[in-house]
């Protein structure tokens, strides 16, 4: 569903993604690790657009992802959770959702059922999006972009700062995306959630993907990461 | 007592002026991060084009509203033509680049109309107590259903989400699907039509000159920096204040002084309040 | 490019050539060349503010033109050019004090604005206090008060010199522990703050640097040219600075002279044209647009645009 091939790239004139490749298939959970600084933001931005592409090419479904224009992601269905900033914060939760429906043209009546699923979103509708705390944010951020049902994610980092009741939440809603079929690239630091959710594991060391493993792997979790 | 109050429905009269002006350079601010200092020559290019229009049309209503149109389509491509070239330039480029709009588009009014005022007649008679001319009154209730129309679409339609959204986080509402340019160019055409309209309404009264736009960016400058660059809230209030306050000042002293006196009271606001002034972004 | 010790040389030559050529020039080049030093002091002040502290001051004119006056008003007055001298002084003090103040208040495009203001208010000020200043018609230096009675060239070597004792102090403090530390400051003040700088007291000194500086020059403006007008601390010319400091290339105080005298006879040379000034707003323009980094670091061919913002991230 995604492929990277000989990816480089960077901010400006800083290159920081060298000949990076990996694959991701519909109904599968990748992940993506290293230390930080490596570059697994970058990638992500990469694709999305937020960094620029400087060699390389990256498909998705069968076609050429030509555009970097970020606003076009959406409509080819990518979507993009970052790690920080994720929201419209002088937005309220109600309007953070409307914005992908609006922007795709979608009726606004699709809140219904992301309400359903998401009743704490439904209570704070009206309330402004700067003031929910860290996991109710979260949700927010992954609700306006399933709203899209997007064929690929790309997450970052979602539980960073998170209480563990709201990593639980956040890990069922990413294992639900891949049981919806879609394929999703996640970013993680949390060695727990690696493992319990990652069906492959590509790891990262300063700018290059240098390994695969099946799932995780003690052995190369100490060689990347340097813990047990 | 009756002067004062006169004053004070003068202040109305001002501070709606400002307001129009104001708004659109603070849009620009807020979400474009752009500093228009060539935003009074929208505001004279309103007055120019309105004049001109007028002398072919004779109707006032219909040559300020195309005027106000043309104005934002020609004060927006402006913007939005350096706009990729700036991209990521800090406050001081855009700001120099601005200056370099204002001068030339100042001189080329010189060139093409001279220094001469342009003049047009009130397009209303009559006067209402203590407001004074009618024509006023009408121009204070027009900017006011500008303001307030811009207000519901920036908070009730679809579009006005969208630019919001992008004013809020730009990279969120992009991956949302939300075209930043779209919005941009929208933004720059709307902040180049307040400006305009402002310079349309004001034509009758001060008749058009080329350096009529400096006045008002002053002020307008004031207005924005006091209530919050990217404040929309903020700038109406103070506009509202500047215009009271220069209206009641001038009854106590000469004209100059009472516009230097409100200058140094807000920048006295600025400079004492805990935050200093700094901009939102 | 050229090494220090070069640059030294080529310096003293340059002065040489600035003090010796003139004795084969008429009177009235000799006059301009004057003005142009004094025009080429205002524009490394100004650089010291845009290029090295990163304070993009928009309100420069204030530290020239307050000084001016105050100078012409007690010099007229008084009848005293001690005590006029004194005004001067008062004057540099008390404008360096507000703005240097506004300088730890504000920042950015805050910065911009308020200064701009400045020079502003200060401009209506000086139209409108009519008894003060003579409104629109302007001051005028009484002679006894000025280097009239010098001839031309004097005038010229004694601008001159003061002009290349100022300039050369700016320039041993733009290259001293003190410059590099502004520099840092423009760069990234919080991680100044975080090594132990008081940054406010930097920009606070800054501005008295550059504000006397300035103001020294306004000083000799009134000396020598004895006209005084409301325009020396209006907006018009504190943006004329700012366009010089950008034509010439901030940073490199000798950048912003060059772009002060080029654009000041761009402005003689095409005042026959009718649209000239809108020429010379195109010119501008161009520059802040192709070449923001100024004339004298352009380097040909240098077409691609530069960028002035590198994001890092993780």
């Amino acid at each position: 569903m995604l492929e990277l091939e000989n990816l480089d790239a960077g901010y400006g004139k800083v290159q920081i993604l060298r000949d990076v490749g990996l694959h991701v298939g519909a109904g599968e959970i990748v992940g993506l690790v290293g230390r930080n600084g490596v570059g697994k933001s970058t990638t992500l931005r990469a694709i999305v657009g937020l960094a620029r592409r400087m060699a390389g090419r990256i498909r998705v479904g069968a076609r050429l992802l030509e555009t970097s224009d970020p606003s076009r992601m959406a409509s080819l269905g990518i979507g993009y959770v970052a790690q920080h900033q994720e929201i419209c914060p002088d937005l309220t939760v109600e309007e953070n959702l409307l914005v992908p429906l609006f922007a795709s043209r979608r009726s606004p009546r699709c809140i219904g059922p992301i309400y359903e699923r998401f009743g704490r979103l439904r209570e704070r509708a009206r309330q402004r999006a700067g003031s929910l705390s860290g996991g109710e944010r979260k949700v927010l951020a992954f609700a306006r972009i399933m709203l899209l049902e997007p064929d690929v994610y790309l997450i970052d980092e979602p539980t960073e700062g998170l209480m563990p009741s709201a990593v639980a939440e956040i890990a069922a809603l990413v294992a639900g995306m891949r049981e919806s079929g879609a394929a999703v690239l996640l970013v993680e630091q949390d060695l727990g959630l690696i493992r319990k959710l990652c069906d492959r594991i590509y790891w990262m060391n300063v700018g290059r993907v240098e390994a695969c493993t099946d799932g995780f792997d003690a052995a190369t979790a100490d060689r990347f990461l340097g813990v047990k | 007592m009756e002067q004062i109050a006169a004053q004070l429905a003068n202040g109305l009269v001002v501070g709606t002026t400002i307001a129009l002006t104001a708004l659109g350079l603070t849009l620009v601010f807020g979400i474009l991060h752009i500093v228009n200092l060539s935003h009074g020559e929208f505001y004279m290019m309103g007055a120019y084009f309105t004049w001109a229009a007028h002398s072919v049309l004779g109707n006032f209503w219909a040559s300020a509203v195309l005027a106000a149109l043309a104005t934002g389509l020609v004060g927006g491509a402006l913007l939005l033509a350096f706009a990729g070239r700036l991209a990521g330039a800090g406050p001081l480029r855009w700001a120099l680049l601005t200056l370099g709009f204002g001068y030339v588009l100042r001189e080329l009014a010189h060139l093409l109309f001279g220094n001469d005022f342009k003049l047009v007649d009130l397009p209303l008679e009559g006067t209402v107590p203590y407001f004074g001319g009618l024509y006023r009154v009408v121009v204070m209730l027009a900017s006011i259903a500008l303001i307030a129309a811009l207000a519901l679409f920036l908070g009730k339609t679809r579009y006005g989400v969208m630019i919001r959204a992008i004013a809020s986080n730009r990279e969120a509402a992009q991956v949302a699907g939300v075209s930043a340019r779209k919005v941009y160019a929208w933004i720059a055409f709307i902040s180049a039509l307040l400006a305009g309209a402002a310079g349309a309404f004001m034509l009758p009264i001060t008749s058009a000159y080329p350096t009529m736009g400096l006045e008002i960016l002053i002020m307008a400058f004031v207005v924005v920096v006091v209530g919050g660059m990217g404040n929309i809230r903020g700038a109406l209030v103070a506009s509202l204040f500047a215009g009271l306050l220069q209206s009641v000042l001038i009854l106590v002293m000469k004209p100059s002084f009472a516009m230097i006196v409100v200058l140094c009271t807000f920048m006295l606001v600025l400079v004492l309040r805990r935050e200093g002034v700094r901009a939102a972004w | 490019m050229v090494s220090a010790a070069g640059r030294g040389a080529i310096a003293c030559a340059a002065l040489a050539a600035a003090a010796v050529v003139p004795f084969w020039l008429p009177p009235y080049f000799v006059y301009l060349l004057t003005e142009l030093v004094i025009w080429g002091l205002v524009a490394v002040s100004l650089d010291l503010l845009i290029g090295y502290a990163g304070l993009p001051s928009f309100g420069h004119a204030v530290f020239f033109g307050v000084p001016a006056y105050a100078f012409g008003i007690a010099a007229t007055r008084s009848e005293s050019l001690a005590i006029a001298f004194a005004a001067a002084l008062v004057a540099i003090a008390a404008v360096s004090v507000l703005v240097g103040y506004l300088a730890t208040r504000t920042g950015g495009v805050g910065y911009i604005i308020v200064t701009l203001l400045c020079s502003f208010a200060f401009f209506i000020g000086a139209i409108a206090w009519t008894g003060l200043t003579g409104g629109e018609n302007g001051l005028y230096v009484p002679a006894a008060m000025s280097m009239d009675a010098l001839p031309m060239h004097a005038r010229y070597l004694i601008v001159l010199a003061i002009g290349a004792l100022v300039g050369g102090f700016a320039w041993w403090l733009s290259r001293s522990a003190y410059g590099l530390a502004l520099l840092g400051i423009k760069a990234n003040e919080r991680r100044m703050q975080a090594m132990g700088y008081d940054t406010k007291k930097y920009k606070f000194q800054v501005t008295v640097l550059a504000g006397s500086i300035a103001g020294i020059a306004g000083v000799l403006y009134a000396l020598v040219v004895r006209t005084l007008s409301a325009e020396l601390v209006g907006p018009e010319l504190s943006t004329e600075a700012v366009i010089w400091v950008l034509l010439g290339g901030a940073q490199t105080l000798i950048g912003p002279v060059l772009g002060a005298a080029l654009f000041i006879s761009l402005k003689q040379i095409l005042n026959n044209i009718p649209a000239y000034p809108m020429l010379l707003g195109l010119v501008f323009v161009a520059v802040v647009a192709w070449a923001p980094s100024g004339l004298v670091k352009l380097r040909l061919p240098q077409l691609r645009g530069v960028r002035t913002d590198e994001r890092t991230q993780d």
